[in-house]
């Protein structure tokens, strides 16, 4: 793997999915829930995608997690020329040596168990939202309860998508 | 038509593309969160379900890319081409036809290219999946886009709008032009962009009280609302007529609440003569002892607030030199007071001198300290031409309000082009003054034609408007023009005779009679002085000449048969009741008078 190639699936989650279309499409959500913007379908719609389209979105959050650390690592360097021209125990034994001092420096663990704890977090706001948004009436009183639990939703992805952006973009030399 | 809200370009791949039918659904969900009305005309606007009930901004997307609406095997190209004629669409030929251009481009950085699969158009419909290159920060094609618009449009304002890493970019924005960078995905990114559109977008006044929007009064504006923030002293600079009282008052606006107005006053400068100048400016201290009511001067009435000096390279010496002493020390003194008191002021200064050439008796420190906040320009009317349509409207409506007539007109075509065409040497006054003029004149036409209009007249020889001192008290100043020129005497006279005040604006007259009698008592004391220095008796021994009341007040009353006594009660009248504020020959006038009649003079009578 080439030192400048990127997480393709990191830039997809984080980027195009989270960061482009989910987060604004809880936006909207708020802006209905708040009344300043009419659309008689949104949040049945939203529910919707939440049951159908965020479960697998967070099971590739939670792939990239587990790979994270063995894919940043700079013992990857040794698979590349030219550190692939080292005898194997070498690689072996350099290659360990490099991996825990980077994951002593980067705190990568870290990272990745914060990363893991926006997941569980995300995944159970995101269940409590979608009984509220397919109970309720959406009456006046309703309303509010749903929007604050929107904003808490709301509050779990920004979470989640700092906590993707901390993991390392590229393999580190 | 006065636009609300600030028109903006956005240009992205992914909320700009089109749609064969029916919705984009994520430009809907930015549309909603950001409060924006979708303003594209495509496919996918139309289809759209949801309504923002008070947009902010009205919204145009644009894709740069082709096709704008793709599907599954095409393959999806950046190009420029058509980004810039969306640019091109909404800036140069919205300016040339006079419209409201785009208030600001907001850009994204990333386009994703390439053929379109099953796979990506099932994430988001007719997206590529992108190519290499396309996500790296060297190469993004909003950089080339920022280099494009910037060389054609460098005055157009351009924010990046991006869910990308800001440091990535952060040199090269900054070099390519563009004025600041908001995270799409920031928990407060529609707050940020608010401020944005207000710090750096160009929007006509939504208020409407600055008419226009060509480009140098977009610009003049902005600088205005940026002012707003530090608050520092604003020199304003155009001719003659160009509005710099109105832009003042935007100003001031732009910089207060709506819940806790701060008070704005308004003084020509000129009226800061050596005599009254002190009062005027810092007030008077009420003395129990002799029965001097108390009052406030220009500078306290408007602490908190903004004080207005327009023609300020009129300003006397002396008066500038207490200015300065106000801007240094933050303090006032009343006259007959002991005590200082704390002001808190910005100074609003206008002037139409070209203060580059030296030739004002401005003072440079003075100056210096007047514009430490920034200099707005007001170009003549010339040099907008494409705001004369909605001036001319304006000023038509505002007559056939004042003449009380119940027809609306329209401008015939040769009418327009005549006044478009015309130098307007008076600038926006004169063009008011000639549509006043010709509504006036033809009180019963549906059209205004170029036969209606007298071009090219002097301003003094057109049928005037009436002084209107409801309408936001723009020409309420009664002491305006009151120099050695007769002409602007006879204006002025002329406007205080037909001044109306309004029943339901009295509260914001409060406490101004005694100003109003004041300023009509000096009026009257500097017409008595100019009479008593041309009646001076001058001998040998007193070259400086001796004053003579009697024939003086027989010059300006035109009786001849006016007795020295009279003439006495005549004096005593007129500067009573500035007596404090008297020197020189108008003290000593006022002494003589005095000594020949030593009571209280009758109730005045306009004859006596």
């Amino acid at each position: 793997m080439s030192s400048a190639v990127r997480y393709s699936s990191r830039q997809d989650i984080n980027h195009d999915w989270l960061k482009n279309r989910w987060m604004p499409a809880i936006g909207k959500i708020v802006r209905v829930l708040e009344g300043a913007v009419e659309d008689t379908t949104a949040c049945e719609e939203f529910a919707r995608r939440l049951t159908t389209e965020f479960p697998g979105a967070l099971a590739a959050v939670r792939q990239l997690s587990s790979r994270a650390e063995n894919e940043a690592s700079p013992r990857a360097l040794f698979e590349e020329f030219p550190l692939s021209r080292c005898d194997d125990e070498m690689k072996a034994v350099l290659g360990r040596l490099v991996h825990e001092e980077w994951v002593a420096r980067t705190g990568i663990g870290k990272k990745v168990a914060a990363l893991d704890r926006a997941v569980r977090d995300a995944e159970v706001v995101a269940g409590a939202t979608v009984s509220l948004l397919l109970d309720r009436d959406l009456s006046r009183q309703d309303r509010e309860q749903v929007l604050v639990q929107m904003r808490a939703f709301q509050a779990a992805c920004r979470e989640l998508s700092a906590r993707i952006s901390a993991l390392p973009d590229t393999v580190a030399p | 038509m006065i636009h609300a809200n600030p028109r903006l370009l956005v240009i992205d791949d992914l909320f700009g593309r089109g749609t064969s039918s029916g919705p984009n659904r994520e430009r809907d969900d930015l549309c909603a969160h950001f409060l924006w009305k979708d303003a594209t005309e495509d496919a996918a606007a139309a289809a759209s379900s949801q309504r923002v009930l008070r947009p902010k901004a009205e919204v145009v997307f644009c894709r740069a890319q082709v096709p704008v609406a793709a599907g599954v095997g095409d393959r999806v190209e950046n190009d420029l081409h058509v980004a810039l004629q969306s640019v091109r669409a909404g800036w140069q030929d919205a300016l040339a036809a006079g419209r409201p251009p785009w208030a600001m481009v907001l850009l994204d950085l990333c386009f994703y290219t390439g053929l379109v699969t099953a796979q990506s158009d099932g994430n988001a419909p007719g997206m590529p999946p992108g190519r290499d290159g396309d996500d790296d920060p060297g190469k993004y094609f909003g950089m080339t886009l920022l280099n494009a618009i910037h060389r054609e449009a460098p005055e157009l304002p351009i924010v990046m709008f991006s869910s990308k890493p800001r440091a990535k970019v952060s040199l090269e924005f900054s070099r390519g032009g563009a004025l600041g960078f908001i995270a799409r995905d920031d928990a407060n990114a529609p707050e940020l962009l608010d401020d944005a559109i207000w710090l750096h977008g160009l929007m006509p006044d939504p208020e409407g009280e600055v008419v226009g929007h060509s480009l140098p009064v977009l610009l003049a504006l902005r600088e205005a609302r940026r002012a707003a923030r530090h608050r520092g002293n604003l020199l304003i600079r155009g001719e003659r007529g160009t509005g710099k009282e109105v832009l003042a008052r935007y100003a001031h606006r732009v910089s207060g609440s709506s819940t806790s107005p701060r008070p704005f006053v308004a003084v020509n400068s000129a009226i800061l003569r050596t005599e009254i100048f002190s009062a005027e400016l810092f007030g008077i201290e009420p003395r129990t002892a002799t029965g001097v009511d108390g009052k406030s001067g220009l500078i306290e009435s408007a602490t908190g607030g903004d004080l207005f000096l327009d023609e300020i390279a009129d300003m006397p010496a002396e008066a500038q030199a207490a200015i300065l002493r106000v801007l240094q020390d933050r303090q006032i003194t009343r006259l007959g007071a002991r005590a200082s008191r704390a002001v808190d002021v910005r100074f609003i200064s206008a002037t139409n001198a070209e203060l580059e050439s030296g030739a004002t008796a401005l003072r440079p420190d003075l100056l210096d300290r007047l514009r430490l906040g920034g200099t707005l320009w007001l170009p003549p009317l010339h040099e907008r031409r494409a705001d004369i349509p909605v001036l001319a409207m304006r000023f038509i409506r505002e007559a056939e309000a004042q003449y009380g007539g119940a027809i609306q007109r329209s401008v015939d075509g040769e009418a327009l082009q005549a006044l478009l065409a015309h130098d307007w040497p008076g600038n926006i006054r004169e063009l008011r003054s000639c549509l006043f003029d010709a509504v006036s004149r033809h009180p019963d036409v549906e059209h205004l034609v170029r036969g209606h209009l007298r071009l090219g007249q002097p301003v003094s020889q057109l049928s005037r408007p009436a002084t209107d001192l409801d309408s936001r008290g723009r020409e309420q100043r009664p002491v305006a023009g009151l120099n050695a020129d007769p002409c602007g005497i006879e204006e002025a006279l002329s406007a205080m005779a037909r001044a109306r005040f309004s029943p339901e604006r009295i509260a914001s007259w409060s406490g101004r009679l005694y100003d109003i009698q004041r300023t009509s008592s000096w009026l009257g004391a500097r017409l008595l002085l100019a009479a008593l220095d041309a009646t001076k008796r001058r001998t040998p021994q007193h070259p400086a000449g001796i004053i003579q009341i009697h024939p003086a007040v027989k010059l300006i009353t035109g009786d001849r048969t006016l007795t020295a006594s009279r003439a006495a009660d005549v004096i005593k009248r007129l500067l009573g009741p500035i007596e404090e504020e008297l020197e020189g020959d108008l003290r000593e006038a006022l002494a003589v008078a005095t000594r020949l009649r030593p009571k209280s003079p009758r109730s005045p009578s306009p004859h006596s």
